[in-house]
């Protein structure tokens, strides 16, 4: 699972449904600095 | 010196920050918040350091009351406490703020100005639930003593949560052993199991077949998907 989905596990309760997609290195890197910069704009 | 008194613990609640990292050659998880971001986000919004330790509650909060006025942030799901979501709010003293029952996902933290003051195991403070390392969950009638490390001012009004949706696609790279595997985990919905904990999410639905020959063992990271004799995949979280 990719570092910038790692949130969305901690948020999941029993019986709530997942699937699972599959993304490029590349995308997963750009989901995380875009998350880290949304966490910037909160200081 | 402000304290934090718990005047109901909840289902699950735990003193939590980023986790206990390089020790796991002596077999010591990291644990941490099960929502690393949720919890950095509550202590940027009340003017800590993003890994100051805070409460982690899980599907149903607790009642915390607070001795002096404090300044802290509900961030993570909705557990109906009535105050605003990723905010800094006061608190007054004497005020008890009460959480009910989630409304969306399974955790909620509370982040307070300052941090909380909790005993390092290791050099963290996060309590590692299975094995009571860093402490134990929380108990009704605890105190919880408030640090004074904040580093900025608090921010000032209401931010937006995290983008994306809780449910939906999972998003995953495939590892150095995807190889040894069909494509069965990206065919259907899995359904979270009561089985699931912070040491893993396990999974039931369509089985992912075992491959023939002897896989070499090799670590296996926060977020990594296991697939056991059984074919039902669990992923592996913050206390494996």
């Amino acid at each position: 699972v990719i570092s910038a989905d790692f949130w969305r596990l901690g948020q999941l309760r029993p019986r709530d449904e997942v699937r699972f997609e599959r993304v490029a290195m590349e995308r997963a890197v750009e989901l995380l600095r875009e998350q880290e910069r949304w966490l910037c704009g909160l200081l | 010196v402000n304290r934090i008194r718990v005047v109901s613990p909840g289902l699950l609640t735990t003193v939590q920050d980023l986790g206990r990292f390089g020790w796991a050659h002596f077999g010591v998880s990291a644990s941490g918040a099960a929502d690393a971001l949720a919890l950095r986000a509550g202590n940027l919004l009340v003017g800590n350091a993003e890994g100051a330790a805070a409460l982690e509650m899980t599907l149903a909060g607790g009642a915390f009351e607070f001795e002096a006025p404090a300044v802290i942030a509900l961030t993570g799901s909705d557990f109906g406490a009535g105050l605003p979501l990723w905010s800094a709010v006061e608190v007054r003293a004497g005020e008890t703020v009460r959480c009910g029952l989630t409304r969306s996902g399974a955790r909620a933290y509370l982040a307070v100005r300052g941090g909380l003051a909790a005993e390092r195991a290791m050099g963290s403070a996060s309590v590692h639930v299975a094995t009571g390392v860093g402490g134990r969950p929380l108990q009704k009638g605890d105190m919880l003593p408030v640090g004074e490390e904040a580093v900025r001012r608090p921010r000032a009004g209401q931010a937006a949560p995290p983008a994306g949706e809780r449910a939906g696609a999972l998003r995953v790279t495939p590892s150095a052993q995807a190889e040894w595997f069909g494509d069965e985990l990206y065919c259907g919905a899995y359904l979270v199991t009561e089985e699931s904990d912070r040491m893993g999410l396990r999974l039931r639905g369509a089985a992912i077949p075992s491959p023939a020959g002897h896989m070499p063992t090799e670590g296996v990271p926060l977020g990594a998907i296991q697939a056991p004799p059984d074919g039902q995949p669990i992923i592996l979280f913050v206390e494996h």
